[in-house]
């Protein structure tokens, strides 16, 4: 059975974005960290902790200069063509490029349009370089959250199966959270 | 004798803070879909206004299953954003979904 994950939710109130969650059948979410642990949540650090700690993380950075660290598990692209060039030379292999559903809610046609098409074109381009696409809601408060149905439409428009993407996100997480040095609560 | 009844879906909506009038937010999905897939497309997606639940945050609205992806889609890339909560083939099963979930949603979303 495939688990459905967005790996970018922004809340101080991570209880109300997990029930939120459970209701939209995804399986876990991606936040930031604010002292407690909860289970089915992916944690979002700028850097990497230096002890051990008793929860999944992330390292996230939307920094062009940190591409290339070797900590970072996630770099988010905010003007694809602008960086396309320097993430095609300087991007290490197997990480991930996440892109914001968050940031074309207020666009217009036109501009939706062409944010579709960079879309695509990250996609191939993952594909060629062997990173992973994630694509995340961005969602700042429950109501800014995405189904599950909803982002299997969003992955259709992309020319994305659905099935495939869940499944090589799934691989993808287990990876990069096997290569962490975490307790399991 | 054939069947002509067009396969529809229902959607319940989550409209909680009233970014949008009860009825006027089938002209505001229609307007962005048209936006964003055309008029024809969205034209073909048959968008009604079914029902809105007793404390008046829940919408349910219906369309063709054809076009249910790009539906979803569209209400995706609405601003003020709303959340589609579930999607069923019968109003029934929709309402009994509704239903039982209610607190959990109020939980969640309110």
């Amino acid at each position: 059975m495939l688990r459905r994950r967005d790996l970018c939710v922004y809340d101080n109130n991570l209880e109300k974005m997990l029930r939120a969650a459970e209701i939209l059948e995804i399986d876990e979410i991606g936040s930031e960290y604010h002292g407690s642990a909860h289970e089915n949540v992916i944690y979002r650090l700028n850097r990497p902790p230096s002890l051990i700690t008793d929860y999944p993380y992330l390292v996230v950075s939307d920094k062009i200069g940190e591409l290339s660290s070797p900590w970072l598990d996630i770099f988010v692209v905010r003007d694809y063509f602008r960086v396309k060039s320097i993430l095609k030379k300087k991007v290490r292999t197997r990480i991930g490029l996440e892109i914001f559903f968050a940031d074309i809610r207020q666009a217009n046609g036109f501009s939706v349009g062409k944010w579709f098409e960079q879309v695509r074109d990250l996609y191939k381009l993952c594909n060629s370089i062997n990173c992973q696409l994630v694509l995340s809601s961005g969602a700042r408060c429950p109501r800014e959250m995405i189904s599950g149905r909803c982002f299997d439409s969003l992955l259709n428009l992309c020319n994305i199966k659905p099935e495939r993407y869940w499944r090589e996100l799934e691989e993808w997480i287990e990876i990069r959270l096997g290569k962490k040095c975490y307790v399991d609560a | 004798m054939l069947n002509r009844r067009d396969k529809r879906r229902y959607l319940a909506i989550w409209n909680g803070d009233h970014s949008y009038d009860q009825r006027k937010i089938v002209e505001a999905i229609s307007k962005r879909s048209s936006e964003l897939f055309g008029q024809i497309a969205t034209e073909k997606a048959k968008i009604r206004f079914i029902d809105i639940d007793e404390k008046k945050v829940i919408v349910i609205i219906s369309c063709k299953l054809e076009m249910l992806g790009t539906m979803l889609s569209t209400i995706v890339l609405m601003q003020p954003p709303i959340v589609v909560l579930h999607i069923s083939g019968t109003l029934k099963a929709l309402r009994t979904r509704m239903g039982r979930d209610s607190e959990k949603l109020f939980l969640a979303f309110l």
